[in-house]
């Protein structure tokens, strides 16, 4: 018996240790690469959202979901991340679906001219914050590149135990729970740095996007019709990277193909009102608040036309809408402040 | 005294495992830091006002001696890091830069009109028959590009039909 219990003992106690040791080295992401928390960040929300956002910075810095909310009374939620991948979307969109069904899916359009994985710092940021499902072990197998191992996806301490020389009283701090760092996955920017001139375009030797990126679009369409949701693809608004005609016209065919809609966020820039020496707080890569904000009264409006969005404003269940004035007040508050530092540091 | 020799061996052997680890994670995923290349003596280089262009070169030494670019500059933000891609736009080339041990180095010069000619004399329109020529027939052909690559630098003709449409001298992976 004792023997027995010695051995559970000398097994539970380095598992215990091991598990202590991964909650400590395992990056929190809280104040520095936020990118990196935002994926886990959904979990905390209610699941009640009538539009999902998938995509890349195009989406969690153009797309204000206070905003939709404030105007249309649209609840809505982002699930992006950097440098997002068309199969860590439809992962992502699988594993949205294990816990609510919106009405409407919006996929931004730019990761289809990346055929592979770029680093593994960018699959961590996507996957690391998915909880555990067989969409989260798909998206790992087919993200990882050379050097990544399966293991270090599900022991992260393998994979981060050499972090004892970076450990910051942040680790410590957040080691059980990590604060939000976004609005419903929207990532706020205040920042105001004007385009002045833009490279010029590249002629690419191959415009044609990857078997693999169509399959995964076409997995995307059909999970929707599968589920009677409505796909929308956009291409969010943005002057660089450049956007070439011949993707365009790609995701044109498709969009007509699979009979969904798709807008050009970044051809309508004049009709929404954008303005680059004002709205954006990198030389027209993203938008900051500014432009955000004008970017999500103009898909919300399209959006709640469409396909008939209930405005939640006045609904009945007033839990909900209890929650999205909080959030909403909580969004005003961080621009507010974001703003008035900005203010006093020029 | 039993018990605390078990935990003491509990714990030392989780330490253990711990270190068993290795270096499985040595390489850092909470950086965008470009792998290092060591600056080679490429054949393959660009050469503008006198001065030899070369991949991975100081950036910084290349635009001083180059001069304010016509075209203007730009800067890309790596998503979610602080790594910065620089564009220097010249008259007939633009200048790509990366930041590497916090300097700015070379990361791609394209020539984007046919007013410059690569130092073995092939331009943009230039025929396919004359790029061979001029670099031999140790290419790689991808997707219609023709590829040379000489230590860290491949210098890359985007073919379109017969003719060369683009000239990229860029880092090789």
């Amino acid at each position: 018996m004792k023997k027995i219990r010695n051995g559970i003992i000398a097994v539970v106690i380095p598992v215990i240790c091991l598990y202590l040791l991964q909650c400590l080295l395992t990056p929190k992401y809280a104040t520095d690469i936020k990118e990196g928390a935002m994926i886990a960040e959904y979990y905390n929300s209610n699941k009640n959202h009538d539009v999902l956002i998938l995509g890349d910075c195009e989406v969690y810095e153009n797309i204000s979901p206070a905003t939709m909310w404030e105007n249309n009374g649209i609840t809505s939620y982002i699930r992006g991340s950097a440098e997002q991948l068309i199969w860590q979307s439809y992962y992502l969109l699988e594993d949205t679906l294990r816990y609510e069904t919106p009405k409407v899916v919006v996929l931004n359009v730019l990761a289809m001219q990346q055929a592979e994985a770029k680093s593994e710092a960018y699959n961590r940021m996507t996957i690391d914050g998915m909880k555990w499902s067989k969409a989260k072990l798909h998206s790992i197998q087919e993200s990882m590149t050379e050097k990544e191992t399966l293991s270090s996806y599900i022991f992260p301490l393998l994979r981060y135990h050499s972090r004892w020389s970076d450990l910051s009283f942040e680790d410590v701090s957040y080691m059980w729970k990590t604060p939000n760092v976004t609005t419903n996955g929207y990532l706020m920017q205040t920042g105001v740095r004007p385009v002045t001139n833009l490279p010029k375009a590249v002629p690419l030797a191959n415009y044609q996007f990857s078997d693999r990126n169509y399959e995964y679009l076409n997995k995307i369409a059909q999970l929707c019709k599968e589920h009677h949701i409505e796909l929308v693809l956009i291409k969010a608004p943005s002057v660089f990277p450049h956007w070439y005609d011949e993707w365009e016209e790609q995701i044109q065919n498709f969009a007509k193909e699979q009979g969904v809609s798709y807008l050009n966020l970044a051809k309508a820039s004049e009709e929404i009102g954008i303005d680059y020496t004002q709205d954006t707080y990198d030389y027209g890569q993203h938008m900051n608040v500014f432009g955000a904000e004008k970017t999500s009264v103009y898909l919300a409006d399209i959006l709640q036309n469409r396909y008939n969005l209930q405005d939640h404003r006045n609904d009945e269940n007033k839990q909900l809408i209890e929650q999205w004035n909080r959030l909403t007040a909580d969004y005003h508050m961080e621009r507010q402040d974001k703003l008035s530092q900005a203010e006093s540091g020029k | 005294m039993k018990r605390k020799s078990l935990v003491a061996v509990a714990v030392l052997s989780a330490s253990m495992m711990l270190a068993a680890c290795g270096n499985a994670g040595q390489n850092n995923a909470g950086s965008n830091a470009t792998q290092a290349v060591a600056q080679s003596n490429s054949k393959y280089y660009f050469t503008a006002k006198n001065t030899d262009l070369k991949i991975d070169g100081n950036l910084t030494e290349y635009t001083t001696a180059l001069g304010e670019p016509s075209g203007g500059y730009y800067e890309a933000k790596s998503c979610a890091f602080d790594g910065m891609d620089k564009f220097y736009t010249y008259d007939s080339f633009v200048l790509q830069g990366y930041q590497k041990d916090g300097q700015d180095r070379l990361y791609a010069i394209t020539l984007s009109d046919d007013s410059v000619k690569t130092k073995e004399g092939v331009r943009i329109g230039d025929k396919k028959d004359k790029v061979v020529s001029a670099y031999g027939n140790e290419y790689k052909e991808e997707n219609g590009q023709l590829i040379y690559t000489s230590e860290n630098t491949s210098l890359v003709f985007v073919i379109k039909g017969d003719t060369v449409e683009s000239i990229q001298y860029t880092m090789s992976n």
